[in-house]
This record gives structure tokens, C-alpha cells and sequence, in this order.
């Protein structure tokens, strides 16, 4: 392992690797102070200019805005009361009160302490716990790999905020929209109604650029221009350190969120958001004062954001060792690996050690880079909600467009980008959560390649799936999920990672 | 959001008839090759009508996103609708300098009030930022325009 580690270090440490590093890192920090403009809005904006570059380059930039962001979306949670992405609306709570009453510095100093302890712990969690995972999914087959898909997809549902049902057919359709193009096995062409660009299927970039890019433009233009209080930063480093007695409130809730928050990342469908939410919840029920939960509490703030950074970690291993993406912004670096002709999974480690081990180093990198970042610049990064919205807004139209243009080079998916666009709007309007959306037309192709190597194998016998007792279990969860879904409907909703 | 709810489940259903209209013109069973093109296609579109009429036994409730006021009656939405439209529109007749040009102009006059000197301002330099980061510094090829095919020979971008 520590010469894996050792290997993504001279991976990294290059000057174009670096540079990409503190890019992701600076970028990922101010989207997420930009409300609005969330982590997958921002990959997808940067995925025609990451096919640039190579694949370790690549998922080192676009890695790093994902966890970046996490960083970023508490600064203006903290000092406006407006969440910067959505794994930061509960800090608003506590951090803003925080603010209110003198103590803005602790805040954002104490959360970004412990989303570095946080973020550091989970890079350790991914390292520890993707050889083992690897080794227990090498011996998966057809029915396992489809049956995993399945479990994933269901989980997916039954976390989104929409409801099962609506996330049900978004999921459905995402599959849907995976399978346009040449049968994988038999070349026939599905889907296609004569259009030559189809043939190849639908691109991940003007689907993933309409979706969040060019819907995201139009909720910006529906939504009035307004400028909120800022209230002013610490203006010396010794500022942002919190006292003795936050210090000692702040340090098991640090440690509880971390480990909360690597855990629910594992989950298909958990990731940064839901990981925040729960942790104020644990927080909040174990704490011997929760009547100041809301009013001020640092343990609002410290749980929270150590529990989104460490999901943010987590999600990763899902996505490196099975190939199968947490969330719509792991999704996203998904397709962009594809995109590359990485596929990931158990072999990634042997296969593209120097892609695998640079990132878990990129990661570590990313978390002292972002420390040092995130406090002394939180005044410089506020600047940023200063710049109109007529100049971010018209920036991502020309951007969504010859970004489309330039991974096809073709103009029919530019208008397939803008049709996805109005799609991805009136989706939104409607309640629809996006993320299973791109989740599952990422893993179609996957699953249906699964599915029919399945079938083919047991002749069209779909009883054999009881002599492979894991992919049974898979599908038992998946049965049960969705039932729990559909029964208990009434239960607390969570906000997923949809990158809005 | 019951509305717009509803709507895209009543779409989903009818999205169902002509992708389940299609489906069934593929095979779904080979005897050589197995499960044929057709099977998860098929399947898909049933389950995408029964989520449909979940849908539509439970719209949800509350304020669309974006608030309770009509796309249609917001002037910056339809500005930039339209300046998205007309660029995929324009791009393989105008090339991206000027229709990304145009749109942007557009867009700052009609759906941001801007007055016409500044936004005819604006609109270059973005185009021309976007096209020295995207055309000259990445090498994408441009959609061929009348001012692409002027700078190509001068080596700042190439025609696509």
C-alpha cells in the first residue's frame, strides 16, 4: 500500500498534476460558494476541456472540484445564511447563528479543521478498504454485477427526495437513454430513428451539460437577482481559531461525523448530503443541550461538515472498486473515466495503478491545499457573489455549447444539450431529482451487458439466480428497498447530491 | 409542482407508446445469440409506464423549484430559451464566433436589460475569451463560420 501511495505521489507531484490539483481544489472552493452553481453543473462544464488531458489529469481536476465544493459551501452558509451546494444547508443553521453572535471565525475555522480531519480520514478509509472490497468483487459474475446495479439503482430511489416513484422513472429512463445506439452485442441499431450521431448512442457530455449546465441557466434566469447581508470574515488567521471550550465540544462530534459520514458515502444513493444531515441529527440527539441546536451550537457545525467531507471520500470507493457511482457527480466522473476508456472496478488497481494511487494522493493533496485555502482567502472568495449574475449566466451558455460541440464535433448534440436543457428544467419543476437520471444511463450499458451474459449463460432461465446466492441477496434488498419505499412513504426526505 | 408533475408523467406515458412501439419491432430472443436487443428495451418501457402512473397517483406537493411564477411569463427565461434554441439553431450556418456572438447580445439586451453598447461590449469579449481558452489554447475545431474561416489561416483555431 505505501508503495502505491508512494507511486501516486510521483504521479502527482508533476507540475501539470499539481497545477490541475490546486485548480480543482480553487474551483471546486468557489462553486461552492457560488449558490446556484453546484458540483455536477461544474463537471459537467469542465468535461469536453478534461477529455483534453489525460485520464489521471483528468479525474484529478474534476475530483478535485467535488471535494472541493464540500469546503466551499460553508463559507457562504456560515456568513450569509445561504447554502453555497446542498451538503451545506444545515450548516446555516448553527454556523450562521454562530455568526450572529460574534463568532463567525470558530465557525468556518472549526469546520474547516474537521472536514480536513474528516476528508483525511476517509482518503485513509478509501486506501484500507479498497484492496479487501476488490478482492471480494473479482469473483463476481454476470448475475452478481446485475444484481449489484439493481440494489444500487433501488437504493438510489429510496434516498431521493422526490419518492421512489419519481425517482423510479427517472432511474428507468436514464436506462433507458443508456441503451440508444448499436445493440453492444449484435450491432443492431436501437433507438436511432435514422439520425447518424445516435448511432454511436447519446454522449454522456451533451446529456450531462443540458441536464445541469443549460437547466441550471434558465433556473438562474427565472430567479431574481438579489444581494444578501455578507457578514465580514475574520480578518487575521487567529481569528478563525476557535477557543478552548469549542475546541472540546467540537472534537468527538468531528470524530462521530467522520466516521458517519465515510460510511453513508459507501452507499449508492448517500454521498456528501445525506452523510450532513444525519450527523446534525446524531448531533443534536446525543448532545446535553439540544435546545441550542439552531441558536449557535459549534457541534452543529463541526459534526455536519466533517461528516459531508468524509462522504465525499467514501463515495469513492464504490466508484474506483465496483464501478458504480454513489451520486450524479461520481456518476459524472464516471463517465468521464469511460469517456477515457477507463473502466473501473476491482482490476483498476492492477490494471492503472498510476491513475488510482495518483488520485487517493491528489485527494490528500487536495485536503492541505483547501485548509490552507479556505481560511485566509474566505474574504477573496466572498468577492465572488459580487460578479452579476448576467456574466456567470452568459459565460455557461457559450461554454455549455462549444463544449458539446467539441467532444462530438458534431452539431446535432448541441441541440440534443439544449433539449436536454428544457428536459432538465421542467424536470426540476416538477420535483424531480436528476441524479438517478445520470446514474442509471451511466450504468445501462453495464447492467445490460450483465443482464444478457446472465440470461445467455442460464438459457433464459431466470431460477438460476437462486445458485448464486449473493446476487440473490442483492436482489432481495432491491426487492425490499423499493417496497419499503413505496409503503413507508411518509419518511423524513433527504436532499441528494444532484448537484444543485 | 403537482402540475408540472403530472405533466411529464402524462409525457412518460406517451413517451411509452412510441419507445414500446419501436421496442416491439426489435428481437427480444435469438436462439444463437440469446437475449436479443429488444428484452431490456421492452421491459424498460412497462416499468417506465407503471413509475408514470405512480407518478401520477402521487404528484408531490409544494412550490416548484424556481417559485410558483410561470416560466412563460419570465422574460429572462424565455430570453435565454430562446438564445439556447437559436444558437443550436445557427451554429453549423453561422459557425460559434457569431452566433455565440448574437446569442450573447441577445440575451444581455432582451433578457437582462442591458443597455446595447455595453452589452455588444460583453458579447466580444466573451466570444473571445471563450474562443482563445476553447480554440487557440485547447485546439478544439470550430464549427466553420464566416470569422472562423477568417482566422483559421492565421492559426488561432482550426475549422471542425
Amino acid at each position: 500500500m505505501m508503495d502505491g501511495l508512494i507511486q501516486g505521489f510521483a504521479v502527482l507531484l508533476t507540475a501539470q498534476n499539481m497545477g490541475l490539483c490546486v485548480l480543482g481544489a480553487v474551483l471546486g472552493t468557489l462553486v461552492g460558494v457560488l449558490p446556484g452553481l453546484g458540483p455536477a453543473t461544474t463537471i459537467a462544464l469542465l468535461l469536453p476541456i478534461s477529455l483534453k488531458l489525460d485520464p489521471t489529469g483528468a479525474i484529478i481536476l474534476l475530483a478535485g472540484i467535488y471535494y472541493g465544493v464540500a469546503y466551499g459551501g460553508t463559507i457562504t452558509s456560515v456568513l450569509m445564511r445561504i447554502p453555497g451546494e446542498a451538503s451545506s444547508v444545515v450548516t446555516c443553521l448553527d454556523g450562521h447563528a454562530m455568526a450572529r453572535n460574534g463568532r463567525a471565525g470558530a465557525a468556518l475555522g472549526i469546520a474547516a479543521i474537521g472536514s480536513f480531519i474528516a476528508g483525511t480520514f476517509g482518503i485513509l478509509g478509501v486506501m484500507l478498504l479498497s484492496p479487501p472490497l476488490a478482492e471480494l468483487v473479482i469473483a463476481f459474475g454476470p448475475w452478481e454485477y446485475a444484481a449489484l446495479m439493481l440494489a444500487g439503482l433501488s437504493l438510489i430511489a429510496f434516498f431521493a427526495a422526490s419518492g421512489v416513484a419519481k425517482a423510479a422513472l427517472m432511474a428507468l429512463f436514464g436506462l433507458f437513454l443508456g441503451l440508444v445506439g448499436l445493440d453492444p452485442i449484435n450491432g443492431a441499431p436501437r433507438f436511432t430513428f435514422g439520425v447518424p450521431a445516435l448511432v454511436d448512442g447519446i454522449n454522456i457530455a451533451p446529456l450531462a451539460l443540458g441536464l445541469f449546465g443549460l437547466s441550471e441557466l434558465l433556473f438562474l434566469a427565472l430567479g431574481k437577482e438579489q444581494r444578501a447581508e455578507i457578514l465580514r470574515p475574520p480578518s487575521t488567521l487567529l481569528g478563525f481559531m476557535p477557543n478552548r471550550e469549542e475546541w472540546r465540544r467540537s472534537a468527538m462530534p468531528i470524530a462521530r461525523g467522520s466516521v458517519l459520514g465515510f460510511l453513508i458515502g459507501l452507499l449508492p444513493g448517500g454521498g456528501a448530503v445525506l452523510a450532513s444531515f444525519l450527523s446534525y441529527g446524531v448531533e443534536k440527539r446525543l448532545s446535553k443541550h439540544p435546545e441550542q441546536f439552531g441558536k449557535g451550537a459549534i457541534e452543529g457545525v463541526a459534526g455536519p461538515e466533517s461528516a459531508n467531507n468524509s462522504g465525499t471520500a467514501g463515495a469513492f470507493i464504490p466508484l474506483l472498486t465496483l464501478g458504480i457511482p454513489a451520486n450524479a457527480v461520481t456518476a459524472l466522473l464516471l463517465g468521464a473515466l469511460l469517456v477515457h476508456g477507463v473502466q473501473p472496478g476491482p482490476m483498476i488497481m492492477e490494471r492503472q495503478p498510476e491513475l488510482y494511487w495518483g488520485v487517493i494522493a491528489s485527494m490528500y493533496m487536495g485536503n492541505v491545499i483547501l485548509l490552507i485555502l479556505n481560511l485566509p482567502f474566505v474574504g477573496l472568495f466572498v468577492r465572488a457573489l459580487e460578479v452579476p449574475r448576467r456574466f456567470m449566466a452568459t459565460a455557461i451558455l457559450l461554454v455549455c455549447v462549444i463544449g458539446t460541440w467539441s467532444t462530438g464535433l458534431n452539431s446535432f448534440d448541441v441541440l440534443l444539450a439544449v433539449i436536454f436543457g428544457f428536459l432538465g428544467f421542467v424536470l426540476r419543476r416538477g420535483g424531480f431529482d436528476l441524479g438517478p437520471l445520470v446514474l442509471a444511463y451511466v450504468l445501462g450499458p453495464t447492467l445490460e451487458r450483465s443482464l444478457r451474459q446472465a440470461l445467455l449463460i442460464a438459457d433464459g432461465d431466470l431460477t438460476e439466480i437462486v445458485n448464486h446466492p449473493i446476487a440473490l441477496g442483492f436482489l432481495v434488498v432491491a426487492v425490499l428497498v423499493l417496497l419499503s419505499g413505496v409503503v413507508f412513504r411518509r419518511r423524513p426526505a433527504v436532499v441528494q447530491d444532484s448537484g444543485s | 409542482m403537482r402540475w408540472s408533475a403530472r405533466a411529464v408523467a402524462i409525457a412518460a406515458l406517451v413517451f411509452c407508446g412510441f419507445a414500446g412501439w419501436e421496442a416491439a419491432r426489435l428481437p427480444n430472443w435469438s436462439a444463437f445469440d440469446g437475449p436479443g436487443p429488444g428484452l431490456l428495451p421492452q421491459i424498460l418501457v412497462a416499468l417506465i409506464g407503471v413509475a408514470a402512473l405512480g407518478v401520477l397517483a402521487a404528484p408531490g406537493h409544494g412550490e416548484p423549484e424556481g417559485g410558483a411564477e410561470s416560466p412563460l411569463r419570465s422574460r429572462g427565461v424565455l430570453g435565454y430559451g430562446g438564445a439556447m434554441l437559436g444558437l443550436a439553431v445557427a451554429l453549423p450556418h453561422l459557425g460559434f464566433i457569431l452566433s455565440g456572438g448574437l446569442a450573447t447580445l441577445l440575451v444581455m439586451r432582451v433578457a437582462e436589460g442591458v443597455a446595447w453598447g455595453a452589452a455588444l461590449l460583453w458579447a466580444v469579449l466573451l466570444v473571445g475569451a471563450v474562443t482563445l481558452l476553447f480554440g487557440t489554447a485547447l485546439g478544439v475545431p470550430f464549427p466553420p463560420g464566416p470569422p472562423e474561416r477568417l482566422l483559421a489561416p492565421l492559426g488561432l483555431l482550426r475549422l471542425g
